[in-house]
């Protein structure tokens, strides 16, 4: 009987030991950085410096915490040295293989952007023209990725969010090049500082 | 042996409706054959609390024009128009065109055009015939707000055992599924999918119908989409008092040519009681998951989405429907806020001419 008590014990303290274990962040392990509080995993870095709100340099950001939702939304604050880049891909799978991406580039104080899912690119660079890319750049980023090809929204500092006050809309400007086939979602840094990258509900629904 | 003629009688009463939508059944209207009917499904949603996600507004969510007539000896027809509401605009399309038939082959039915795919429960019915006002969550995740629709191929035979059995199978385009603003691409391997239903009466009061279901496709980029589901609806009617017991249950496999395996599992029970004929006052419980959710190091993230939907039905008449609802979603994922979601909704329904008689 008293080993039996002793078992059940056990067997709660371990039931107890793991509950707080799921309930301890990714953020608190070893090796694990953070932008304001969402914690990632840095690979392929170059010139990498990061502080607690801001990563700057080269190297690709894979975020820790996946997106449950087909459907989510991106904000992301950022600046660009001249030719330099940032690339947001979401709906991953692990590693950022087989998501849908948005780049955008700096050239000079024009900003090229473009669309990828695996060998495929789309240019539209021609809606982002009144962007200023010398300045700090402020978008959020709708990505539909229930619908097929994955629906993307784009707006530049944002106020209000609905399809006319869209800077780029993938059903009426571009189609996306395909869907994302994950959860993941992380950065490609060149030459990039970035203040802010955050997911959230979409913000656009039909 | 009376037992025996009574269920045959019911048997052949549900086999004529569930055969097809046919319009073996339609009202004939100037002799014609031709039907019309008319139905306006009018929703509103209210935010209850700021974190909440409805849009304060009531709309016409959809209006539905339908046209149904015996072509010929053989064949009937059906077109049906919706507008829906996008970007502000309500925009008729084409919601079914369908040529069907109860007649080429004894026990079995057959309709070829575009129409909602015959699997599950929900998706067999137009929105302003469902019991409650919002899709639950696992529907409107794997079959979108309104249900599949497609351009393809059905057939249906009621296979003659002693109990009954009926087996529908489609397949269909497949360029699309769900939600979509364009024509999509050719698939690799076209929408497919199978039903098995079976329907039991134990006694006069009560009937029970089961299916079991699968739908499966291969789009253009290789993505594999499978989904394996259950449905039962149970219907208990004594004088004016009745008690309806309705759920579907599915799991999703989405295997991407390059990416990860994405296995979600959700589930909705909705139970109503009948006070009489005008008055219904049920309760939904949803359930959904994504359980192949997995975080950036490959370690597996719990995450469920629970809500309930009290609803309350009045309705003067079978054309009149009105209902308000509450909705309480908690969407909870480790190492996240919860994320609460609760609003009010209105629904009205009126529906003007004829309408088609109802599966069970």
């Amino acid at each position: 009987m008293k080993s039996l008590s002793s078992l059940v014990l056990a067997s709660m303290l371990a039931v107890g030991c793991n509950h707080g274990d799921r309930n301890k962040s990714n953020t608190q392990q070893a090796d694990q950085r953070n932008l304001n509080g969402a914690g990632y995993t840095l690979s392929e870095s170059g010139s990498f410096t990061h502080k607690e709100n801001e990563m700057s340099g080269s190297g690709t950001v894979v975020f820790t915490i996946p997106t449950k939702d087909k459907d989510n939304s991106y904000s992301l604050t950022f600046t660009l040295a001249d030719a330099g880049s940032l690339t947001l891909t979401a709906n991953a799978g692990r590693g950022l293989r087989s998501g849908i991406s948005i780049q955008f580039t700096r050239a000079g104080a024009a900003l090229k952007a473009s669309l990828k899912s695996g060998s495929t690119e789309v240019d539209i660079s021609s809606k982002f023209r009144k962007i200023d890319s010398s300045k700090e750049m402020i978008f959020q980023i709708d990505m539909h990725n229930s619908e097929s090809p994955t629906h993307i929204l784009v707006w530049a500092n944002p106020t209000e969010f609905s399809e006319d006050s869209a800077l780029f809309n993938s059903e009426t400007d571009a189609e996306a090049p395909g869907q994302g086939g994950g959860n993941i979602w992380g950065l490609v840094l060149v030459n990039a500082v970035v203040t802010s990258a955050a997911t959230a509900e979409p913000k656009f629904e039909e | 042996m009376a037992q025996w003629m009574r269920r045959n009688q019911l048997f052949l009463g549900i086999t004529l409706w569930s055969l097809s939508q046919c319009s073996s059944l339609f009202a004939d209207v100037n002799g014609t054959g031709l039907s019309v009917s008319a139905a306006v499904d009018a929703v509103g949603a209210f935010k209850v609390g700021k974190d909440s996600k409805a849009k304060d507004t009531l709309e016409v969510r959809e209006a539905e024009l339908s046209l149904y007539a015996p072509i010929d000896h053989i064949f009937d027809g059906i077109l049906s128009l919706a507008a829906h509401r996008e970007s502000g605009m309500s925009l008729f399309e084409l919601h079914e065109a369908v040529i069907c038939s109860t007649k080429l082959i004894p026990g079995m039915s057959l309709r070829v055009g575009q129409y909602f795919l015959g699997v599950g429960r929900l998706n067999r019915f137009h929105r302003h015939d469902w019991p409650f006002i919002s899709a639950p969550k696992v529907f409107s995740e794997f079959f979108g707000e309104e249900g599949v629709l497609d351009t393809g191929g059905e057939i249906s035979y009621l296979v003659p055992t002693l109990f009954f059995l009926d087996i529908t199978a489609g397949v269909t385009n497949g360029w699309v599924y769900g939600h979509a603003h364009n024509e999509g691409k050719k698939p690799k391997t076209p929408t497919h999918y199978l039903r098995m239903g079976t329907f039991l009466d134990p006694s006069d009061d009560l009937g029970l119908a089961l299916g079991g279901n699968y739908l499966g496709r291969i789009s253009s980029d290789g993505t594999k989409t499978q989904l394996f589901g259950l449905d039962g609806v149970a219907k208990w009617n004594r004088k004016s008092m009745s008690l309806l017991v309705q759920g579907e249950t599915w799991l999703r496999q989405l295997e991407p040519e390059a990416g990860d395996e994405d296995v979600s599992l959700g589930s909705y029970l909705y139970q109503q009681v009948g006070f009489s004929k005008n008055f219904y006052a049920g309760f939904r419980l949803d359930y959904f998951t994504v359980s192949s959710l997995k975080d950036a190091t490959g370690k597996k993230i719990h995450n469920a989405e629970y809500a309930v939907v009290p609803t309350v039905t009045y309705k003067t008449s079978e054309f009149a429907t009105f209902r308000l609802a509450y909705s309480n979603s908690i969407n909870t994922q480790e190492y996240q806020t919860d994320k609460i979601n609760q609003s009010v909704q209105l629904q009205s329904i009126f529906i003007l001419g004829a309408h088609p008689t109802h599966d069970f």
